[in-house]
């Protein structure tokens, strides 16, 4: 039987057939090889090439971590000192302020009572910047502190309102007052800071409006305060609009100019909002002028009033019905000066001292109805000298007696505190008379009753 | 040349001339491997085109005509290897289209270094594309196969017709493809 067949019907395959075969299947095996080791070469280069591009991407997120810290620290830097700027600028302006309201109740003629009005209100308009100033490196600070208390929330509206309306009378403006059935009564939250966001909105609205009026709608739904104050005034253009809740940005530099203001009020108010869960928008008026709207979240309650207020008590009269002994100690000469003079008028039987320790040595001595303290203080400050005088007083089983501590540092945490170490009330410097005298009648009248 | 396009011209050729006229051609050219061609291997173009002379000069068949028999014939096996590709294919004009990418990458996933002529389509209208192929190798016979192969895949009928490309060379033909009926 022959091996090599050349019929083709016939099962078996010719030797040099067979022969092809397998040098093609060896050629395909050879082939594989080579292509197996070019696809293990290609891929060893692709996991280098992913490792490298892991290390580079690690390397650049690295970078950025750091130029972001840089920033970060940059900006603190930034918020640090001008709120450090602000704070020292008070000093010396309590010494402008305080002299020249002790100068306004001097005996001057038409043309000095002018100008010591224009140094109060522009003292005032400065002292007012720098607090706006303040609290906004505090919000970037976080070291904004929100109250929660409760108050009457109409009566806060009433008051604001009333703060406007001899301007707006002047100006010859429609003015009107809309407060929504839910806006009735006490609630919970920081009234001190609603104030401030409603002030500004509302100053804002007459400032700007010299034609029409304005009018402000207070309502409370779903555990929301919203304010939305409306008015006809000059409006903000449409391509300005992204700018009115921008730091130092009003929406036209000759705004400045002509109304005054540094365009921090809006950017201020927004973010006290937004603290309190809420928010502060614009909307273009119907046909011209704006309306801003603020929400701020607020709680229902039933406490009482947590803002002492006693409208009919005059403090004046109070002060000066007998020779209060008064005690302070105030360590800055020119706050020295201003405290004497701020309360010059009451006839007190006034001593000042230069530390705390001076002043409870005097205390112990000759004690007062009533002391003041700075807050720092070289040797012995407030809150120390404070807690000494509580000791001194349990020993000899005296009545404690009030005390008031003036601080430019009046963040709400360390009011608190002050508060804890036996200090009873807090006024900030600068220190107004009418703050100071209020917070002292009331205290006085605590003790000896009226 | 991918050796697949050897290893199917062999296959064709068997089927109709048998295995041992196949293997006696193989051994009267002077052929680099013998004839012993891969599917994955690459062989130079010229045997190719020897290969089917070669075939032609046996069987008295017109080697133009043997170019576009085998054109249809491997759009046939593509049909059945490449199934994924005609399955979204609405007609043969879209496959038709679509054929040049699977060609590239058909070739070049083994041999990423190697020129592969393109085969350029432009759509006239709804039922005809005009097809361009530029090669240095005369084509257009196996191009024209693949066409008749494919429009008989979708059970379509379709005129082609050739154009004269202006200041045209040999390695370049171009010609339309519209649909009938």
């Amino acid at each position: 039987m022959s091996f090599v067949s050349n019929d083709a019907s016939d099962d078996r395959v010719s030797r040099k057939r067979y022969l092809r075969e397998r040098r093609a299947r060896e050629e395909a095996e050879a082939l594989l090889e080579e292509k197996s080791r070019v696809l293990f070469d290609a891929n060893q280069e692709l996991k280098q090439q992913a490792a490298e591009l892991e290390r580079v991407v690690k390397e650049r997120t690295e970078e950025l971590e750091r130029a972001k810290t840089v920033a970060e620290e940059a900006n603190d830097a930034k918020t640090s000192f001008l709120a450090m700027i602000s704070h020292e600028i008070r000093t010396p302006l309590n010494g402008v302020l305080g002299m020249a309201s002790a100068l306004s109740e001097t005996e001057m003629d038409e043309g000095q009572d002018a100008m010591v009005d224009l140094i109060l209100s522009s003292g005032q308009g400065l002292l007012n910047m720098l607090n706006d100033l303040l609290d906004l490196t505090k919000i970037e600070a976080q070291q904004m502190d929100l109250e929660s208390i409760s108050f009457d929330l109409p009566k806060l509206i009433r008051e604001v309102f009333q703060l406007f309306s001899v301007t707006v009378s002047d100006k010859g403006l429609r003015f009107d007052l809309d407060l929504g059935p839910g806006a009735q009564g006490r609630v919970k939250g920081d009234p001190t800071r609603i104030r401030q966001v409603l002030s500004n909105l509302m100053s804002n609205a007459v400032k700007f409006t010299e034609t029409g009026g304005v009018s402000l709608a207070a309502s409370v739904e779903d555990g929301f305060l919203t304010l939305e104050v409306t008015d006809t005034g000059i409006g903000v253009p449409e391509d300005k609009r992204d700018k009115l809740f921008k730091p130092f940005s009003q929406t036209d530099s000759s705004v400045s100019r002509t109304h005054g203001g540094t365009g921090l009020g809006l950017v201020l108010s927004q973010r006290i909002c937004r603290m309190m869960g809420g928010d502060l928008s614009y909307t273009p008026g119907d046909g011209r002028g704006s309306v801003f709207t603020a929400t701020v979240q607020i709680a229902a309650t039933e406490e009482p009033d947590q803002v002492p207020q006693d409208p009919a008590f005059d403090a004046d009269a109070y002060l000066t019905k007998k020779t209060w002994r008064i005690l302070a100690a105030e360590d800055n000469e020119t706050n020295r000066k201003v405290l004497e003079l701020l309360l010059k008028r009451y006839e007190f039987d006034l001593e000042i001292l230069e530390d705390g320790a001076q002043l409870v040595r005097r205390f112990q001595d000759a004690p007062s109805d009533l002391v003041l303290l700075d807050v720092n203080m070289p040797v012995l400050t407030g809150p120390e000298a404070a807690a000494r005088l509580r000791v001194f007083e349990r020993a000899s089983r005296r009545s404690p007696v009030p005390i008031i501590a003036l601080s430019a540092n009046a963040m709400t945490h360390q009011v608190q505190q002050y508060l804890r170490q036996g200090i009873d009330a807090h006024v900030a410097k600068p220190v107004s008379r009418e703050d100071l005298a209020a917070e002292m009648a009331r205290l006085l009248r605590r003790v000896h009753g009226d | 040349m991918r050796g697949l396009i050897f290893t199917e011209l062999l296959t064709m050729a068997e089927t109709t001339m048998g295995e041992d006229a196949v293997d006696d051609i193989l051994d009267e050219l002077p052929l680099s491997t013998d004839g012993a061609y891969t599917s994955v291997g690459n062989y130079p173009g010229a045997e190719f085109l020897a290969i089917v002379s070669a075939i032609c000069l046996k069987t008295g068949a017109i080697i133009d005509d043997y170019l576009q028999r085998f054109g249809s014939w491997m759009m046939s096996r593509m049909s059945q290897t490449h199934k994924t590709f005609f399955a979204d294919k609405d007609d043969a004009l879209e496959a038709l289209e679509a054929v040049d990418g699977e060609l590239q990458a058909e070739v070049h996933k083994l041999y990423p270094d190697e020129i592969v002529p393109n085969l350029n389509t432009k759509r006239i209208d709804e039922n005809a594309i005009e097809m361009t192929y530029h090669s240095d190798r005369s084509f257009s016979a196996f191009l024209l196969g693949m066409v008749q192969g494919c429009v008989d895949f979708f059970g379509q009928t379709a005129e082609v017709t050739a154009i004269e490309l202006a200041g045209g060379s040999p390695g370049n033909a171009a010609f339309q493809v519209r649909l009938k009926g």
